[in-house]
């Protein structure tokens, strides 16, 4: 089902600019960064050749995952992290995805807006994304941009995402440490919560702390007595429930500190290791299913096997499931 | 590149006033299927950084109480010095007609006058997005 | 339909209209108002049997007018806006202004003076973000100096100053009574207005205070001007904000009336007794071209914004006035074939006047690419005063008054404009619209809309969706010169080497304790604001340390 042209690409030895580029990326190259992250994102198979040489250079940075519902000052709150990253002389990469419009395919990328002032400052990288639909989720679209940073040297990269869609719970399985942003005053924050977020954070903060209702908030949440468990030990990861002002900047110490506190205890307890270890499966099952579906779907038109199963279906000659099981068996047997 | 998804960074001068016109094209640009990286006001350094971070088809400068000649002279020169050339450059809005030509000279691609029919803007992307440049 | 009130002659008209008609009536297109409002093709004296039409000028509640008989007293003010460069270039302008017949009411002086973008953030001329921005679209006003030079020679109870500021509104203030107190007079000399239109931040996406200190600051001032400036005008209901961002008629009616009462909420929560302050509210209002509309609209608001001053509990009369000065609606210009602007304009000027407004700034016919040159802005001028001395409007109060379709349109626009007005009282009021975005998200939906429309052609502009030319007109623009820049720093550079800098310092930590004081609820801004005007502080220093304790920042 796969051209001779696609097997060439997939089987073909890197070429030497692929190398070249990897090493302008690992030497800091903000252009170079830039221009493979677009590559990657549009699916091109030169992208893929690059990733491959930076591969082993990541796994330094720490991911930190930022969401919540739409308006809870997530942008302000990322702006107020990297503010406190490099004030610990950090430096910090940001992936700020958007949900693309499922009418146009567009996309309104508005998270850059709220951080301002780092124009300046060579050690941080802002990268907007779209979430174009992907099927895979978040994830196919934001593994490759935060590889890209990580290994670029970044010492911190932020994720942030809004939470529509699946995308929050995405998040965690990308990020290392999820802070759960929520906001008091908007109806019960616990109600505003779709079922299963509240279990992927790590940390929640209840941002907005002048607001009436703040304190309230951290109390309900602190009686909820969340908990992450760990594959090690008989220990638990009791969520902290943090308050900030994220617009002026308070609270974000303390929200920083208890980030690293998490960071630490994940790489005492295997917590980390198991974390990364199901992103790194997660991200080959989900490419290699994307792959074989899209070189499917590319071929499907041309290959005469397939538009004769297609046609029989269509005139009830067989059903969907006795074509798909033919052709499964036809996989399996070639596999082997 | 003509199926990749077209990125537009879009932002009004620092120091500006409100944008409602930047607000509308944003959104047509949008719904002609564009990903529009808005930010509200932008220093020629904010405009050219992000520019580079967001690896943009099109930069688009949205002027409402002039500047676009100082603007100008300074943002395409610093785009050029980041490497940022194979980008389609546009200003729009407050701007006088017989400011268009010496912007032209200065590198900007095309000036738009407010008011357009929505959709002028995105074809005219469309059209020329990978065929001009700030060589 | 009650035929017992119709004269058997209307009745006889009626049926041979009808029969006039009957062979295409079917086939007209009903129209509507901006507003969205249908329309029929004639109205009649059916149409006003709901409408109160015992109403007489100068009587409450006002929809023929605030004044018994309308112009013939005193015409409108002619209170166009200028400013542009350091103060040097716009007090020439102010007495070029005056030389061409600029007047306000019995002939008084009035300056209707716009302040440039640094100036309104609150950012002086050596400041880096200055750069480019300084003088241009609005006069760099920032010093003692600056203010002595705006005020020199004036006759003080005799000039009406409105200052166009952002939210720089408290320190202008200060300076400007500062100025004042060095020409030996005191703040109660002052005539004319403080913006103080914070709440315009709700569709406006410019950075400014978070909403709680937005509204306690402009308590501040209004505390301030009702027990210090009685004269002053301290707060605008900026409408024409609403509109330019998109509000149509009935929708800028309904959500000015809110700022409004929003405001008047805040004064009388902060203890404020509603005579000493609600009277010195003013509007600035758009206008468009639709003659009726914007007429009716006008009339709508006067009727409404008295009834709820009444109901706020005002009692004398004059309090209850919804004093309007108009700015012709930007918007509606067009870069295309721009010498059309000078029809808009004309129309936007005559509904104004027909409206019974009591001031009219005229947009010049080139804003639609820059600010106006001399000539420009004098045609602007010139067009009020043709309206004023040549065509007679304003001559009879309420002219359209009595008019069935004028009268049932006031009417509906009123009728619709509560609907809104209700709903927006409903969620909280303005305040809480503000803050959520809601407000925000409703008139960027309205300007979509126009967008639309005008895309489709349904809405006509002419000479951009209709009759179009093939070219731009290429009319040279007003340029401000660069070199301005220079002088403003020198300017600055030279007030700052003479004063008393441990003065200046000292007032401006008072000013700090003061915001403080503000946030506690313990104090006052403006005294200490106005300490420090005397001691010699400039706009922007004023403002830092209000950015650092009230927040600054652009709303969602």
């Amino acid at each position: 089902m796969a051209s001779e042209q696609q097997i060439k690409e997939q089987v073909q030895p890197f070429d030497q600019s692929s190398k070249d580029r990897a090493e302008q990326v690992l030497a800091g190259n903000v252009r170079a960064a830039s221009r493979l992250i677009t590559e990657a994102q549009n699916g091109h198979a030169a992208a893929r050749d690059v990733l491959t040489y930076l591969y082993p250079h990541c796994g330094q940075a720490h991911l930190i995952g930022v969401t919540g519902p739409p308006g809870v000052g997530k942008s302000t709150l990322v702006s107020a992290l990297i503010c406190e990253l490099r004030r610990r002389e950090m430096t910090v990469g940001v992936v700020a995805v958007d949900p693309s419009s499922p009418f146009s395919g567009g996309a309104v990328l508005g998270d850059r807006d709220r951080m301002e002032g780092f124009s300046r400052d060579r050690d941080v990288f802002i990268r907007s994304l779209a979430s174009r639909g992907a099927s895979g989720g978040l994830c196919a679209v934001a593994n490759d941009a935060v590889d890209v940073l990580d290994a670029m040297g970044k010492d911190v990269v932020l994720i942030e995402t809004v939470g529509v869609g699946q995308s929050e719970v995405e998040i965690a399985q990308i990020a290392n440490t999820v802070i759960l942003t929520l906001v008091p005053g908007y109806g019960d924050s616990l109600q505003a919560m779709k079922a299963g977020v509240m279990e992927i954070a790590d940390i929640l903060v209840v941002n907005k702390a002048d607001t009436p209702g703040a304190d309230g908030a951290v109390n309900d949440l602190r009686s909820m007595d969340y908990y992450q468990a760990v594959p090690r030990g008989d220990e638990m990861w009791q969520v902290p429930i943090l308050k900030t002002n994220a617009r002026r900047g308070e609270g974000v110490d303390e929200l920083v500190s208890e980030v690293f506190r998490q960071i630490e205890f994940a790489g005492k307890t295997g917590w980390k290791e198991a974390r990364q270890k199901a992103r790194r499966t997660r991200q080959f099952v989900d490419m290699l299913t994307s792959r074989i579906r899209s070189d499917f779907t590319d071929s499907m038109d041309k290959d005469v096997r397939v538009t004769a199963l297609i046609q029989k279906i269509e005139s009830m000659e067989t059903d969907p499931y006795t074509a798909c099981a033919e052709i499964l068996e036809k996989f399996r047997a070639a596999y082997k | 590149m003509s199926d990749n998804t077209i990125k537009v960074l879009l932002a009004k001068k620092k120091i500006d006033v409100h944008g409602r016109g930047s607000k509308l094209i944003t959104r047509e640009l949008r719904d002609a299927g564009m990903e529009v990286v808005y930010f509200r006001f932008g220093t020629v350094d904010d405009i050219v950084n992000a520019a580079v971070q967001e690896d943009v088809d099109v930069v688009a400068v949205s002027i409402m109480t002039s500047g676009q000649l100082h603007i100008a002279e300074n943002l395409i020169p610093k785009l050029k010095e980041n490497d940022m050339t194979d980008v389609i450059v546009i200003f729009g809005g407050t701007i006088p007609p017989v400011d268009f030509e010496p912007m032209e000279k200065m590198g900007v691609h095309r000036t738009f006058p407010a008011g357009l029919p929505g959709g002028v803007v995105a074809d005219y992307i469309k059209e020329n997005v990978g065929k001009l440049n700030l060589a | 339909m009650s035929e017992s009130k119709h004269s058997e002659k209307f009745d006889q008209a009626l049926a041979a209209w009808e029969k006039g008609r009957e062979r295409y009536k079917d086939k007209l297109r009903p129209n509507n108002t901006l507003s969205g409002i249908p329309l029929k093709t004639v109205y009649t004296q059916d149409d006003v049997q709901d409408s109160d039409l015992d109403e007489m000028p100068g009587v409450y509640p006002y929809t023929r007018g605030l004044y018994p008989d309308g112009y013939a007293l005193t015409p409108w003010m002619q209170q166009m806006v200028f400013g542009y460069g350091t103060i040097e270039e716009t007090r020439k302008k102010m007495e070029d202004m005056v030389a061409e017949g600029m007047e306000g009411y019995f002939g008084h002086h009035v300056f209707n003076v716009v302040y440039d973008i640094p100036c309104m953030y609150g950012i002086d001329a050596d400041h880096p973000e200055a750069e480019g921005n300084l003088g241009q679209c609005g006069v760099h006003m920032s010093t003692g100096d600056d203010y002595d030079e705006l005020v020199r020679d004036w006759e003080l109870e005799t000039s009406n100053i409105s200052m166009i500021t952002g939210d720089n509104c408290l320190p202008a203030l200060a300076l400007l009574v500062a100025a004042a107190e060095r020409r030996g007079k005191d703040a109660k000399s002052l005539r004319g207005n403080s913006m103080n239109w914070y709440p315009r931040i709700a569709v406006q996406d410019v950075p400014s205070w978070e909403p709680k200190w937005g509204y306690a600051l402009a308590v501040d001032l209004i505390k301030w001007a009702t027990h210090n400036a009685p004269a002053w005008n301290h707060t605008n209901i900026f409408m024409y904000g609403l509109s330019e961002a998109g509000a149509t008629p009935v929708q800028e009616l309904a959500y000015g009336l809110a700022w409004g009462k929003s405001i008047i909420d805040a004064g009388l929560e902060a203890g404020l007794d509603p005579d000493a302050f609600i009277g010195r509210l003013g509007f600035q209002i758009g206008c468009t071209q639709n003659l009726f509309e914007e007429v009716a609209k006008f009339r709508a608001h006067r009727r409404m914004w008295a009834k709820l001053c009444k109901d706020a509990g005002c009692k004398k009369p004059s309090n209850m006035h919804g004093r309007v000065h108009v700015h012709t609606n930007g918007y509606i210009l067009t870069q295309q074939q721009i010498l059309n602007n000078n029809a808009r304009i004309t129309l936007q000027a005559l509904a104004a006047v027909l409206g019974g407004v009591q001031s009219v700034h005229t947009c010049s016919y080139d804003e639609a690419t820059s600010i106006p040159t001399e000539e420009s802005h004098r045609v602007a001028l010139r067009t009020q005063q043709i309206l004023m001395w040549e065509s007679g409007v304003r001559n009879v109060a309420d002219p359209l008054a009595g008019s069935y379709y004028v009268e049932s349109l006031t009417d509906e626009m009123e009728a619709k404009a509560w609907e809104i007005f209700d709903e927006i009282e409903a969620n909280g009021g303005y305040r809480k619209g503000l803050e959520s975005g809601e407000i925000k998200r409703a008139i960027d939906n309205s300007s979509w809309e126009i967008k639309q429309n005008i895309n489709s052609g349904k809405q006509v502009v002419v000479g951009l969706n209709k009759f179009q030319s093939e070219s731009l007109d290429e009319l040279e623009p007003f340029r401000v010169d660069m070199a301005i820049e220079k002088k403003a720093r020198k300017r600055l550079e030279d007030y700052k080497a003479r004063r008393d800098q441990s003065a200046v310092d000292a007032a401006l930590e008072d000013v700090a304790r003061a915001c403080q004081a503000l946030k506690d609820g313990t104090g006052d801004l403006m005294p200490a604001l106005i300490d420090a005007a005397r001691a010699g502080a400039t706009n922007g220093e004023m403002m830092v340390p209000m950015r650092e304790a009230f927040g600054w920042f652009v709303s969602e």
